[in-house]
């Protein structure tokens, strides 16, 4: 569904609200800024000393994984150590949320994470275009990735029959569709982006495929002895178990379909209490318990991570309640659920808007 | 120099101050130390300085 505005919130929101709403959500921040400090530093040093242990103790028991139960503990860790580095980890590092502690191995400006995109590329997919341009028609790339069509404003094409099938085969494959994605190819042939800076980005990201193809099908499997083939099977099933998760994850924050779409003509002159706006109307969480939300990078909160995309991640589910009353007070829609539900909603906007005519 | 959204939000414009004072426009903090990673997006010259851009 698309806002261009919609009038249910015209009414509930005047421009006065609108500003108040803006005013209430920038308190929130300023109290989360204000507070943020040692505790906040202690948690991202623990979760990663966690997912370092997890990863290590992956390696170690792949690199005996002839015996089976080795094989099914270590990748069963290096799977969960891969989710934590890519979520709770890379997503939200490299999004500046911990650039306040001026750690410089825990920084948005050198971190490089265990996913084939390169940070560089993927920091400017998304840090710059998605979270600026969230959810708007023709601006926004992650709305359907250009492959997918996902709102009744974007341009039926016969290919887009097939969608149902895309996502199938993307979802084991995540981590290349993203690779490609961050090279804005369709830029490319569109003219918004050079050949000169494709091919720098090409080279970045060939340079950083080698290195992960490498440190997981020939590097560890090597030194794996006897144990090679199962420790390379059981590397491939963790990559595979975390671009499962990560789709599912990733697309449950903006695809439900309850979630708004945006035309251009509606964020002209946005006020920042309309960014807000958006920003929340954009976006939907993802129900479940404390360890769901850490495995999510906090993803599960993605309304909060889109109003405050900076402040660090541990702090999103304190924020949560706060935001989720101010939407009750102004009569805001706040699009959550359980995982099932949410991912059941997914899959019914890839498949509505695969057929033309929606 | 590098930038992104220019608000504030993306950390694209991230870049080492050399030496120098700015000021966050957003909340007036005073960011003055060598080789601190800034959002010049949002800074300003908090008297003379220098950027490794």
């Amino acid at each position: 569904m698309t806002v261009t505005p919609p009038a249910s919130i015209e009414t509930a929101l005047d421009e006065d609200v609108g500003e108040e709403l803006g005013a209430e959500l920038d308190r929130i921040r300023s109290e989360i800024l204000a507070a943020r400090g040692a505790d906040d530093a202690r948690y991202i040093r623990t979760v990663i000393a966690a997912q370092r242990g997890l990863e290590a103790g992956g390696r170690a028991a792949l690199a005996v994984s002839l015996f089976p139960p080795a094989w099914a503990a270590g990748t069963a860790m290096l799977a969960v150590a891969k989710i934590l580095e890519n979520m709770e980890l890379g997503h939200n590092i490299l999004h500046g949320q911990w650039d306040w502690m001026g750690d410089p191995a825990i920084h948005s400006a050198t971190w490089e994470w265990d996913f084939l995109t390169p940070a560089e590329a993927w920091k400017h997919t998304h840090n710059h275009l998605h979270h600026t341009w969230t959810n708007v028609v023709d601006r926004d790339r992650d709305l359907g990735y250009v492959v997918f069509r996902m709102s009744a404003d974007q341009r039926w094409r016969p290919r887009h029959l097939a969608q149902p099938l895309y996502n199938f085969v993307l979802a084991p494959l995540f981590e290349w569709g993203i690779a490609l994605y961050d090279l804005e190819p369709d830029a490319v042939a569109a003219g918004r982006k050079t050949w000169r800076s494709f091919a720098a980005d090409l080279t970045g990201f060939l340079a950083k495929g080698t290195r992960q193809l490498a440190k997981d099908y020939v590097l560890f499997p090597l030194l794996a002895g006897p144990s090679a083939l199962p420790c390379l099977l059981g590397n491939l099933t963790a990559n595979t178990v975390r671009n499962l998760w990560s789709h599912t994850i990733i697309f449950c924050g903006h695809f439900p379909g309850d979630v708004q779409t945006f035309t251009e003509e509606r964020i002209e002159d946005e006020t920042r209490g309309q960014w807000y706006l958006r920003q929340i109307q954009g976006s939907a969480n993802i129900e479940g318990g404390t360890l769901f939300h850490i495995l999510s990078g906090n993803l599960s909160h993605q309304i909060e991570h889109h109003a405050f995309p900076d402040l660090p991640s541990n702090r999103y589910a304190e924020i949560a309640s706060r935001v989720r009353e101010l939407c009750e007070k102004y009569g805001i829609p706040y699009v959550t659920g359980p995982l099932w539900r949410q991912y059941g909603s997914t899959w019914g906007r890839i498949l509505r808007f695969a057929a033309p005519g929606q | 120099m590098p930038y992104g959204c220019r608000r504030g939000i993306c950390f694209g414009c991230l870049t080492p101050l050399t030496y120098g004072r700015v000021r966050d426009l957003r909340t007036g903090e005073i960011h003055d130390r060598a080789g601190q990673m800034i959002q010049t997006c949002l800074s300003a010259a908090a008297g003379p300085l220098a950027l490794d851009a």
